[in-house]
């Protein structure tokens, strides 16, 4: 494939030089133009390895489609963006840098051509005095080996894709398959593109070629030692083009920020979890919430966790701002303990003495990396993995699949439950398509389809029914608050981390404490207790009363039979445990005291009582304040009588000894 | 004799106060705070080992010169001294005798400098503190010295009148710290719970601070 168009040059930043080519595409043309999940494998690809991951095909057919098309032919539209990318072989990440390069003057030096080895080719005419003319400047390339990939304006593309049927999916071509009545509106129109290609993304270059290029191209720097990798430079225009657009959502945001450490370490995270489940992995964790409810697991999913609440934890630990009002890096410097690096990298422009996870430099970024990789990922990876209720719920999918695996290998599955399967443990935006061609009532079908889907993820979501908690915000929050005040207080062998075995005794004990509670433990919405601080449902501000809980459960549980594995490998002053605990139950104490008062309140005769001392406070008769003294104490009493049940269950229960 | 309690002193540097005050005492008590060596103390070259000390000088200084008129009636002879700890030469008051920051560098290896910051990240407390106090309740003062340091933080963020920022720094230590370029992790917090009389503490925290002079105290 060949395209002419106007040439011309600009910067990401100073060292991240990006070409690019102005032109036009014959409409049918854009077939060569991609979204990225044709070009990648977006289910298998790495969290990290992403630019954009998802689409939302919603709003491309209520919102562009119809803008597209109402009778007055193709509107104004912006060049869609495209990048010259090369796909790995399995599809499962985009090339690092771009092939060898070689260079040289052709048509006896009217034309410079620099070929990037068989896959694309640039040419520029020559006016003569080591320069090159912008207009015309050509690009050559292999759609075998070369992609043009939408940076900016897929969802514009896929509208056009759709309506000139030009699609190639089979649920694609049925979601958008009313649109095509509008194809003969875009005949004979051409739509603007700009391709970008990275001059300083090159794998190999040899030394006469640099020399021929530094000639053309002064102010670029061709040398590798200076190039990036295609996904960090795509990554920066990405954002970067994205900042006055439709802002993305949270979850999409997350998964593209180069520019924060917290979305950097969430993906860390992701992909973490999905190597240790590569099968399973997209049926577990979900990253693609197209609302802002990204913090939120949808009732009756499978899901362990969300790239929110991740993000939320990471944040927390990174870039806490809590009670101060400002991230100043403090919670980052002391987390990955930075100022005690040895040569950790600093420099004027960004001293590691005010380093925050939103102000760092590359080699900060990578060292930051490295110290989060070494002190933090166990972390997330052993919590998400083996405690108790996320290991159930995964093995429970591990099983699913399996038996998916025994009915292919049989042939006894039918197409709808291949489908379905396909649907649970592959790309994401199928089930986002299924859902939305469930919501027109004649597809009855795929109504169907959804439905059995929903019925499935139920019932493995069922293996865990009794710990519903341990899959919100709250608690997934609420474990690390525990964990970082456990460092703080000095429990561990390090000051500001804690060490991978140090952490298994933890989960060790919590995991006892789960099991052997199989109905009615304290994390259980339906126990007393836990109604009285929970009020019954997840709010992510109750996360301090979940680091609470998981405190006083650590330090006291079979702490007399030995069998507390955190209080048995790990030297704790009397002092400090009983410190823990006694502080730790106040705060629960302080809230079931609050829920009472509550409950009081609102009983229907002490309703009444407050009615009428309301009634008699308006008609200004005194009796009012003897009533509500009377009321009061009432109250206090109720609360203490109740409160000193709750406790005595409570301290059972954890198996706190007075 | 009255015993000494300087054993009792706990110490709270960052790590231990990240996320929240609570392992400080609600009690009353002595506190005191101090500089945090360990965290100037990765040093890979000499070179690194001169910018931290200027950095410190930077933190610690008092930015003031102090003088005396020796002769007031034959000609004005005045001597300004400016009180920074950092100088690049130091006359010795007996001999008269030169010594410069040079000369002593040259005398010790890498490894050597590196210890004087291993030695003073050990004994943060044996150095001068920077600021002292009473408080009825030590954690409401740590918390009171946290909130006020990053108040002064943010309003440096929000690009406010630099006089109006430094009028309220003025106020607290917390303040003053923010003002100096002090991160929050330099500082350590050391306090001891101590039976105070709430009526007096003002006046006596007062005094304690004129007798000692902190370098962070209120001027």
């Amino acid at each position: 494939m060949q395209i002419a168009g106007d040439f011309g040059t600009f910067f990401t930043d100073p060292t991240s030089p990006v070409f690019f080519l102005n032109t036009s595409f014959e409409i049918d043309s854009i077939k060569y133009l991609k979204p990225v999940r044709e070009v990648l494998d977006v289910a298998e690809v790495d969290f990290d390895e992403l630019v954009q991951r998802d689409l939302d095909d919603f709003r491309i057919r209520q919102d562009i489609v119809p803008y597209l098309v109402d009778n007055m032919g193709y509107k104004f539209f912006p060049p869609i963006v495209v990048a010259l990318t090369q796909p790995a072989a399995n599809r499962q990440s985009i090339k690092q840098y771009y092939p060898p390069i070689k260079a040289k003057l052709i048509e006896n030096g009217r034309k410079l051509e620099v070929e990037f080895d068989n896959a694309f080719s640039l040419t520029w005419y020559t006016n003569g005095s080591d320069q090159v003319h912008s207009l015309p400047a050509a690009l050559r390339w292999n759609p075998d080996k070369t992609h043009l990939m939408a940076v900016d304006g897929q969802h514009r593309l896929v509208a056009l894709q759709a309506v000139r049927g030009l699609l190639v999916a089979d649920n694609l071509k049925l979601f958008y398959h009313n649109v095509l009545q509008y194809k003969d509106e875009l005949d004979n129109i051409k739509v603007p593109v700009t391709i970008l290609i990275f001059p300083n993304c090159i794998q190999n270059i040899a030394a006469e070629d640099l020399a021929l290029l530094q000639r053309y191209f002064v102010k670029i720097d061709w040398a590798t030692t200076s190039r990036m990798p295609v996904k960090q430079v795509l990554r920066d225009i990405f954002v970067d083009v994205n900042k006055s657009a439709r802002q993305p959502s949270k979850a999409r945001t997350i998964l593209l920020n180069e520019k924060d450490l917290s979305a950097i370490f969430s993906r860390r995270i992701f992909s973490s979890i999905k190597d240790e489940n590569p099968t399973i992995y997209s049926a577990l964790l979900e990253y693609n919430s197209t609302t802002n409810k990204d913090t939120q697991i949808e009732k009756g999913r499978a899901i362990i966790t969300t790239i929110g609440i991740v993000y939320n934890i990471c944040q927390f630990l990174f870039a806490d701002e809590k009670g101060v009002g400002i991230d100043d890096g403090t919670t980052l410097r002391t987390r990955l303990d930075i100022l005690n690096y040895p040569e950790f990298p600093s420099s004027e422009e960004f001293p590691k003495e005010t380093m925050k996870s939103t102000e760092f430099s590359l080699e900060q970024r990578k060292i930051a990396q490295k110290i989060f990789a070494e002190k933090w990922l166990h972390v997330f990876k052993s919590f998400l993995i083996d405690l108790l209720p996320f290991k159930i719920l995964t093995d429970a999918m591990k099983a699913e699949y399996d038996k998916y695996q025994l009915l292919l290998k049989d042939l006894t599955i039918s197409a709808d439950d291949n489908e379905i399967y396909k649907i649970l443990f592959g790309n994401v935006e199928d089930r986002f398509i299924l859902e939305n061609n469930a919501k027109i009532r004649t597809n009855t079908q795929v109504i169907i389809k959804l439905r059995k889907l929903k019925e499935l993820e139920s019932r493995i979501r069922g293996s865990v029914s009794n710990h519903e908690v341990f899959y919100t915000l709250m608690f997934q929050r609420g474990f690390f608050e525990a964990v970082t005040k456990l460092i703080e207080d000095g429990l561990f062998e390090n000051s500001y981390y804690v060490k991978h075995e140090e952490l298994g005794y933890i989960i060790a004990t919590l995991n006892l404490y789960i099991s052997n509670h199989p109905k009615g433990s304290l994390f259980e919405y339906s126990n007393p207790i836990n109604n009285l601080i929970f009020g019954g449902k997840a709010s992510p501000e109750n996360s301090n009363l979940i680091a609470a809980l998981i405190t006083v459960i650590l330090v006291n549980y079979k702490r007399s039979s030995l069998q507390n594995l955190l209080l048995k490998n790990i030297e704790v002053a009397e002092g400090v445990r009983a410190r823990l605990s006694v502080t730790n139950l106040i705060i629960l104490k302080e809230k079931m005291k609050r829920s009472l008062a509550a409950e009081y309140k609102s009983l229907t005769a002490n309703k009444i009582r407050l009615s009428e001392i309301q009634l008699k406070k308006e008609q200004d008769d005194n009796d009012w304040k003897a009533m509500q003294l009377q009321f009061e104490a009432d109250m206090e009493y109720y609360v203490a009588e109740h409160l000193t049940q709750e406790e005595i269950k409570l301290k059972k229960d954890v198996e706190i000894e007075d | 004799m009255l015993p000494l309690k300087i054993d009792e002193f706990q110490l709270y540097p960052i790590e231990k106060t990240l996320s929240s005050s609570s392992a400080i005492p609600g009690k009353s008590g002595m506190y005191a705070w101090y500089l945090n060596f360990s965290k100037f103390s990765t040093i890979s070259s000499k070179d690194d080992f001169e910018k931290n000390i200027i950095k410190l000088d930077e933190l610690l200084t008092k930015d003031t010169l102090t003088g005396s008129v020796k002769s007031f009636f034959k000609r004005f002879n005045v001597d300004l001294n400016e009180e920074r700890i950092w100088l690049d030469q130091f006359t010795t008051t007996t001999t008269g005798k030169v010594i410069t920051v040079g000369e002593k560098l040259n005398t010790l290896t890498l490894s050597q400098c590196q210890d004087i910051f291993n030695y003073l990240s050990q004994f943060s407390m044996l150095v001068s503190p920077l600021y002292v106090g009473i408080a009825k309740s030590l954690q409401t003062r740590f918390d009171g010295h946290k909130r006020a340091f990053y108040e002064i933080k943010k309003m440096q963020a929000d690009g406010e009148d630099p006089d109006v920022i430094y009028e309220e720094a003025e106020k607290s230590f917390g303040g003053r710290a923010a003002i100096r370029g002090f991160n929050w992790e330099h500082l350590i917090f050391a306090c001891a719970e101590m039976p105070v009389d709430r009526h007096t503490i003002q006046s006596q925290e007062f005094l304690i601070n004129r007798l000692y002079s902190p370098i962070l105290g209120r001027k």
